[in-house]
């Protein structure tokens, strides 16, 4: 497990990271979500000792990023964003090469090799020239280079950036796969790949966690209840929306034409009122025909791009 | 000492999948040819490799800069620099791992002279000592200027900067304080001669090994892998 306290750093005067605090569980897959620049990949370099934080401390499976950089550095499984390798070896000579650096011996390497090989369906391409593949190879390669050390974490930056969504999917399904033995960290600034694949999120934005928790907690607590629409037929449509707006617990209506004669309603309603069946029995007092009436929830998309933006708000009052 | 030798035979190879590896390979080859065949080799000189083992030396100012450019000042244009740094490796594994690695396409460089050596035993007598010496000689300094030039690729992730800084270094060691020294004052000579790499290199092609002169290149040599060990390091402090 990793557990971040009170992370950060400095790039000369710039603050990158801000005092982060956060834990990765055992055996979950934690996603590390933010726009650019939000700092995730300054995160991610310090917990895998690349780069030494300039304040705070981290500790990756019991070893201290600081003091036991090498033990860190033996237990995790990194892969850098755009996913740099040898582009003049071969699959399997940079596989094995890796196992070298991680000190297993032949039959050691030779087995994990073969092993990630084919967990990351990369058994027809061991002899292939990295320089020749694919975007969607080389992740592959990336990814099972981070696993020949049978790490106990595995920390992802942008594991999926660059990939067309076929590519997308079959990399969302491994790593889902591999979040079954390993601990998993990754970052990524796409909202709903990060949905899909972990079980926890920390929202990341200027260098500061904005959000911390497990998926479905978070969605529930999403501040505003969520809208509901209603799409009907008939006459006065300004009158009903007068009296939606009316109803008790309603804060704003919107309304606009939704095709083949329809009027579509957004009804936003105070906090856990579920204003549903009254917006529908005013309809229908009203003699209209009403084709859908449901309610949706708030997205994890909007809440992100919400805090983000109160987040640049904050800071540029506050002058940066 | 395993993960050392990895890396090592890592840059080995890389030297080997580069074509640059093989331009620099012939072009040393052609010319110290070149001069063995046209001022050694000759009926009627002394049986010795005098102008080779000078010219030897004198081309790696400029070959041994290019060679090593990409040792560092690559993987860090490359971003490969993290997935080395990352690995479970000590800066000092890295530095000495792929100066091993230089030192072992060096002697691909050098090695093949050794038929000119085969040639000169097969049509005359020549005297061994001055040519094991000599040999020995290109041994230390190639040492040394390979590690000079792994400490400039440390610096700077552009190898073209790399390859000038080390070859202006060179240039100055070698053959500045060589052709100052015979117009610098008395004080200035001894001074020129005692720092410059040449005079010493020379007294290698003389004939003559002295401790002095060995303990100078290889204190050199450790002075420059220390220095880019500390380089490396310093991404650590560095703001």
């Amino acid at each position: 497990m990793i557990q971040v306290k009170h992370l950060t750093k400095y790039y000369g005067s710039f603050l990158a990271v801000d005092d982060i605090t956060f834990d990765v569980p055992d055996g979950e897959i934690v996603g590390i979500l933010g726009p650019n620049g939000a700092g995730k990949t300054t995160v991610l370099r310090m917990l895998t000792c690349f780069m030494p934080a300039t304040g705070g401390r981290a500790i990756v499976e019991g070893f201290d990023i600081f003091t036991q950089s090498l033990q860190v550095r033996q237990t995790v499984g990194y892969m850098p964003e755009n996913v740099p390798l040898y582009e003049d070896m071969r699959v399997e000579e940079y596989l094995d090469f890796r196992g070298q650096l991680k000190d297993l011996d032949r039959t050691t390497r030779r087995r994990r090799v073969t092993e990630a090989l084919s967990r990351c369906q990369l058994a027809d391409r061991r002899s292939q020239i990295i320089g020749t593949l694919s975007k969607g190879y080389r992740q592959r390669v990336g990814l099972a280079e981070s696993l020949i050390g049978d790490p106990k974490v595995l920390i992802l930056d942008e594991p999926t950036i660059g990939l067309d969504p076929g590519q997308i999917r079959e990399a969302r399904k491994l790593i889902q796969d591999l979040g079954r033995k390993h601990t998993i960290l990754l970052s990524s600034h796409i909202l709903h790949e990060v949905e899909q694949v972990c079980s926890h999120i920390i929202m990341i934005a200027r260098g500061r966690v904005v959000a911390n928790g497990r998926l479905e907690d978070l969605k529930r607590s999403l501040p505003g209840a969520g809208r509901t629409i209603l799409e009907a037929r008939g006459e006065d449509a300004d009158g009903l929306r007068r009296a939606i707006a009316g109803l008790h617990g309603v804060k704003d209506v919107a309304m606009d034409r939704a095709g083949e004669g329809y009027m579509r309603f957004g009804v936003d309603a105070a906090d856990d009122t579920d204003v549903r069946e009254e917006v529908g029995r005013m309809a229908t007092r009203r003699n209209w025909t009403v084709r859908e009436l449901r309610s949706t929830q708030p997205t994890l998309e909007e809440f992100f791009v919400q805090t983000v933006a109160e987040q640049n708000l904050g800071s540029a009052a506050a002058g940066e | 000492m395993w993960k050392t030798l990895a890396l090592a035979r890592r840059e080995d190879r890389a030297y080997l999948y580069s074509p640059i590896a093989y331009v620099v390979m012939a072009i040393y080859l052609v010319v110290t040819g070149v001069f063995f065949c046209l001022e050694d080799f000759v009926p009627g000189r002394v049986a010795e490799m005098q102008t080779f083992f000078f010219w030897a030396n004198w081309i790696l100012v400029f070959v041994v800069p290019i060679m090593t450019m990409r040792l560092v000042s690559e993987e860090k244009a490359r971003g490969t620099i993290e997935t080395l740094m990352t690995a479970p490796v000590t800066d000092a594994q890295v530095v000495l791992g792929k100066f091993l690695g230089a030192m072992l396409f060096f002697l691909r460089l050098v090695v093949p002279t050794l038929i000119y050596v085969v040639l000169l035993v097969l049509y005359s007598r020549p005297e061994p000592g001055p040519i094991v010496t000599g040999y020995i000689g290109l041994l230390l300094v190639g040492m040394l200027y390979v590690a000079i030039g792994l400490l400039a690729s440390v610096c700077t992730r552009f190898q073209i900067v790399s390859a000038m800084i080390s070859m202006v270094f060179l240039s100055v060691m070698t053959m500045l304080c060589y052709y100052l020294a015979q117009y610098a004052a008395p004080w200035g000579r001894k001074a020129l001669w005692f720092a410059g790499f040449s005079a010493r290199y020379q007294n290698f092609v003389k004939g003559t090994i002295s401790l002095e002169d060995v303990v100078f290149f290889l204190s050199l040599t450790a002075l420059a892998l220390f220095l880019s060990v500390k380089v490396l390091e310093s991404r650590k402090w560095r703001t």
